[in-house]
């Protein structure tokens, strides 16, 4: 197997909190805590959980846009863990993000061609190439050109993300980053744009990080899928395989939660007590051990290991496998 | 029948920085005593709208309300804003999506709870200060008497939300509006407060007015829904039915979107253009540009609401056979 | 309940969706007419001024005003309405120089201080606090007196002092800025330091710092008038509105005029430079912008495009 396009090895990210009180000790939130993952050239990676599982630190930080407080990230075979300042713009070209909410993601004082042109002036592409590339990607996204000329607030939410991904695509990235791209979409548009990327995808063999709170939406665009719970992650494997058979009970409740249009599943709904523990005093047991309606005794003692139980399905859990 | 809110043909045109925006043109709604009703639609088509029009919640220097909203009979149009006050959080109350800017940030929620039942039930002190850890433990914050001193930020979003249901159930109203009330919440906190709330309705016999974009969480709670396009609902029926044959074109397409239907991979079905601006007021079916199914008719006059059969309406000169399903 | 759609008030169909609110509602266009006939006359002050700002004519010591002399004449016989004019030049240069250097050291500051954080900002931070501990005209005294007395060394004083100012607004508007999405799209894009700051953050503060600059330009016409007021700043015979006041002064009960011009002018322009930016602020910031009655606003629009031959329907 060819060496993948992103590693992460026992990843961990942690943020300190100030004190509230004089002389508190300094407390810390640990936001992924040794994550290890690898993307194959031309793959869509999946990641769900809830809001403040750790999921958009986990794409910030194999971006580098985060300093890393331990483990090893490789990017196409090169650690980048270390990299800071200058030696980290090369990488920027290689690397794309497309964040959650279009509106917010463009300069609003900016001409959306503007905006593209810059993209390709930072990066000393020259001027006519740039302008042809624009010309292509703005066909691929099915956009007319005088959009160059609008203003981002012009624009509807799902237009603007596919000039999102279009800028992200300017640079020939090695590596996408998709943090909740559809989430701030309407159902209709949601559609549009996941169509795009599924074209796009083929066309330009794309390797992507998805990260998303909707089972559905991973489960329609992924190859592989995780699914972290308070920075960690729990349950991993092909796409297929995880939906078709759910291990961890967190992913169990959490598709379960998931209200759907079938009258049936209403029957069968699973639904969890509690909040999210935080993630500055995390347990020594299973993180889930609180809210899990299959808790045993040792899962509050002993935290749970990624482990292979066939078929490369990992699962985190004391009960299974 | 006897409905409990009934609006009729309600137009709402509203002044905003960019000219007047004809933000609802004939609504047509209705709801029973004792059902969970939802309002589906994409952004801007006027859920949110209608529900603030129920209030009468805009600036009657900068709108123009036209119609009917009849609640237990009584005109809410005609009604004094000293009448509507009274009504306001008495019979008819409502939940917002951002429960944290909804509630005061320096004041514990007990009291807050406290406070507005008073405002409306002239009750002592000490009387509603009762009746708000009563009203904590009915939305589930346990230990009340302990939480009740809790501040805002001390909870979750879940949780917060959960205040908001409570103080809005405390004059045990006849219809609650619930605008989005689970869309800035997790997956799993989100069936927690469906759950929540299909129990105060069935317990409390109060009808809610859910608004949401989700058609998941109309399937599994609501009872009839009602979808909205361009500032008027498309369509309306048992929710059932809606879901698995509906009329409206629009709101088949609508739902032939949401992905989790097909395989893996597969192309989701989309809607081609995008909702009109509301700046200029309607003269043909707003749907018309984007339908499949449009004739030269459809450009030509405003759909009227029709019945298609066991209740079911829709606002359609060519409604589609319900028989078929809506996932093919 | 099948109900027939019965449609929208009488409407208008208008081509185009331009913003209600106007930078020129009545008010800020008596402040702009004003404040733009003023500059003009002070520009072309050699063309209008019937005398030479500097030129005495002892017979006219302290004349009433005439036909001859709008405004009259001081104790030095130099006629007054010419030195308004000549003076107008100084004081509305100098103002503009004040605000010109605060800008040029001031916003660059601000934006280094907000977007960098850490020990930068603490430094420009803290040089800020203790220049803005003193009482500014203070410090400004302080500085001349150091300096020597003339008018340049009162424009670089002032503006010194309002650097600090227009750092702290630009700082706090750039963390606002900072803490947008677009900023980590650009960070995420490559861009440099230098080019966010410049190029994205900058655009996106550059409307309410021009609010504050219109303000700050009426503040250095009165500070600067304070400080020619007491001799600090343009020294004499060079024609000044706060110099002028100042040799008023001592024949205020013979010739009050000597003083009440300049006076006069110099509260017009700092209420118009006011007014201005008030409106400029609501401009800019369209959430502040009151919105019309929808009835008056339609009628309006209905009569606008009668008078354009345009279609009203029915």
């Amino acid at each position: 197997m060819s060496e993948p396009v992103i590693r992460a090895e026992h990843l961990v990210k942690e943020f300190p909190i100030a004190s509230k009180k004089l002389g508190e000790p300094k407390k810390v939130l640990h936001a992924v805590s040794d994550v290890s993952l690898s993307i194959p050239k031309g793959s869509i990676f999946g990641i769900v959980g809830e809001s403040g599982c750790g999921k958009s630190t986990l794409g910030r930080s194999l971006l580098r846009l985060e300093t890393i407080t331990g483990g090893k990230v490789y990017f196409q075979g090169r650690d980048i863990t270390d990299l800071s300042g200058k030696d980290l713009l090369p990488l920027r070209r290689d690397m794309q993000m497309i964040f959650q909410n279009p509106y917010a993601s463009f300069n609003p004082k900016q001409k959306i061609g503007a905006a593209l042109r810059e993209v390709a002036k930072v990066h000393k592409i020259p001027a006519q190439e740039a302008e042809e590339k624009i010309k292509y990607l703005l066909k691929e996204i099915n956009l007319p050109e005088d959009t160059l000329n609008r203003i981002p607030s012009e624009m509807s939410g799902g237009q603007l993300q596919r000039l999102a991904i279009a800028r992200a695509l300017i640079l020939d990235p090695a590596f996408i980053v998709a943090d909740e791209p559809v989430s701030a979409l309407d159902v209709s548009v949601q559609a549009q744009i996941l169509n795009l990327m599924m074209d796009l995808r083929e066309k330009f063999s794309l390797t992507m990080l998805f990260i998303s709170h909707e089972m559905t939406v991973v489960r329609h665009l992924c190859d592989q899928v995780a699914v972290m719970y308070l920075g960690t992650v729990v349950e991993q494997a092909e796409s297929e395989e995880l939906f078709n058979n759910l291990l961890h009970p967190y992913t169990q409740t959490l598709m379960s939660a998931i209200p759907t249009l079938d009258p049936e599943h209403k029957k069968q709904r699973i639904v969890l007590q509690g909040d999210l523990p935080s993630a500055i005093d995390v347990p020594p047991g299973c993180p889930f051990a609180d809210r899990c309606p299959k808790c045993q005794p040792q899962c509050k003692e002993s935290r749970p290991q990624l482990k292979d139980v066939g078929n490369n399905h990992l699962v985190a859990c004391h009960l299974v496998g | 029948m006897d409905n409990l809110l009934e609006i009729q043909n309600l137009t709402v045109e509203l002044m905003s920085t960019r000219g007047i925006v004809y933000a609802l043109s004939g609504v047509d709604l209705t709801v029973r005593p004792g059902e969970i009703h939802g309002i589906v639609g994409e952004s801007g088509c006027g859920k949110s709208m209608t529900a603030k029009s129920i209030l009468r919640l805009h600036n009657p220097q900068r709108s123009r309300m036209r119609g009917s909203i009849r609640f237990q009979g009584r005109e809410l149009l005609d009604l004094s804003n000293r009448e509507m006050e009274k009504l306001r959080g008495t019979d008819i109350s409502m939940i917002f999506q951002d429960p944290m800017t909804s509630l005061n940030p320096i004041m514990p929620i007990g009291a807050q709870i406290a406070d507005m039942y008073r405002i409306h039930t002239k009750a002592s002190k000490a009387e509603a200060m009762e009746k708000a850890q009563e009203l904590l433990a009915k939305v589930g914050i346990e230990p009340a008497s302990k939480r009740c001193k809790q501040y805002p930020f001390e909870l979750s979003g879940g949780m917060q939300q959960r205040v908001m249901i409570a103080m809005a159930i405390a004059c045990s109203p006849k219809l609650l509006i619930a605008d989005e009330p689970t869309t800035a919440l997790d997956v799993t906190i989100q069936a927690q407060i469906l759950e929540l709330l299909q129990q105060l309705s069935a317990d409390m016999g109060m009808s809610i007015l859910l608004i949401t974009h989700n058609f998941g969480v109309v399937a599994e709670t609501c009872d009839r829904v009602s979808v909205m396009y361009a500032g008027k609902v498309v369509e309306t029926g048992n929710t059932l039915d809606l879901l698995q044959g509906a009329s409206h074109p629009y709101s088949r397409a609508l739902i032939r979107s949401i992905p989790g239907g097909g395989a893996k991979g597969s192309r989701l079905e989309t809607i081609p253009g995008s909702p009109p601006a509301l700046f200029e007021p309607p003269l043909s079916c707003m749907y018309a540009p984007r339908c499949p199914y449009a004739e030269e008719g459809c450009q030509k006059a405003y759909p009227a609401m029709i019945d298609c059969g066991g209740g079911h309406l829709a606002a359609c000169f060519k409604p589609l056979d319900k028989e078929v399903p809506n996932h093919v | 309940m099948i109900s027939a759609f019965t449609g929208h008030s009488p409407l208008y169909r208008s081509k185009k969706k331009k913003n209600v609110g106007k930078l020129f509602t009545p008010g800020v266009t008596v402040a702009f007419s004003v404040l733009v006939l003023i500059l003009l006359a002070c520009i072309f002050a050699p063309v209008i001024a019937p005398y030479d700002p500097n030129a005495q004519d002892l017979t006219q010591c302290l004349a009433k005003p005439s036909a001859d002399h709008l405004l009259g004449c001081d104790q030095n016989g130099r006629d007054i309405f010419s030195r308004i004019l000549y003076g107008g030049r100084t004081a509305l240069v100098s103002a503009l120089l004040v605000v010109a250097f605060s800008m040029v050291v001031g916003i660059p500051l601000g934006l280094i201080s907000g977007y960098k954080g850490g020990v930068i900002d603490t430094i420009i931070m803290r040089c800020c606090d203790v220049l803005l501990s003193f009482p500014s005209l203070l410090l400004a005294f302080i500085l001349v007196a150091g300096l020597g007395r003339n008018t340049f060394n009162a424009v670089l004083a002032l503006g010194i002092v309002y650097v600090p100012m227009l750092t702290r607004l630009t700082r706090s508007l750039t963390l606002v800025e900072k803490n947008k999405v677009y900023v980590s799209a650009c960070v995420s894009l490559g861009y440099s330091d230098t080019r966010i700051i410049y190029r994205h953050i900058l655009p996106n503060c550059i409307s309410t710092i021009l609010v504050q600059i219109t303000l700050d330009i009426a503040y250095a016409i009165l500070d600067l008038a304070s400080l020619s007021f007491l001799g600090l700043g343009t020294q004499p015979p060079q024609a000044d509105w706060g110099a002028m006041l100042d040799e008023g002064r001592a024949v205020l009960l013979m010739n009050p005029m000597l003083s009440l011009a300049p006076g006069l002018v110099i509260v017009i322009v700092v209420v118009a430079l006011n007014i201005f930016s008030d409106g400029l602020h609501q401009y800019l910031d369209q959430s502040q912008t009151a919105l019309p009655n929808i009835d008056k606003y339609e009628k309006k629009m209905n009569r606008k495009l009668a008078k354009e031959g345009g279609a009203v329907d029915g």
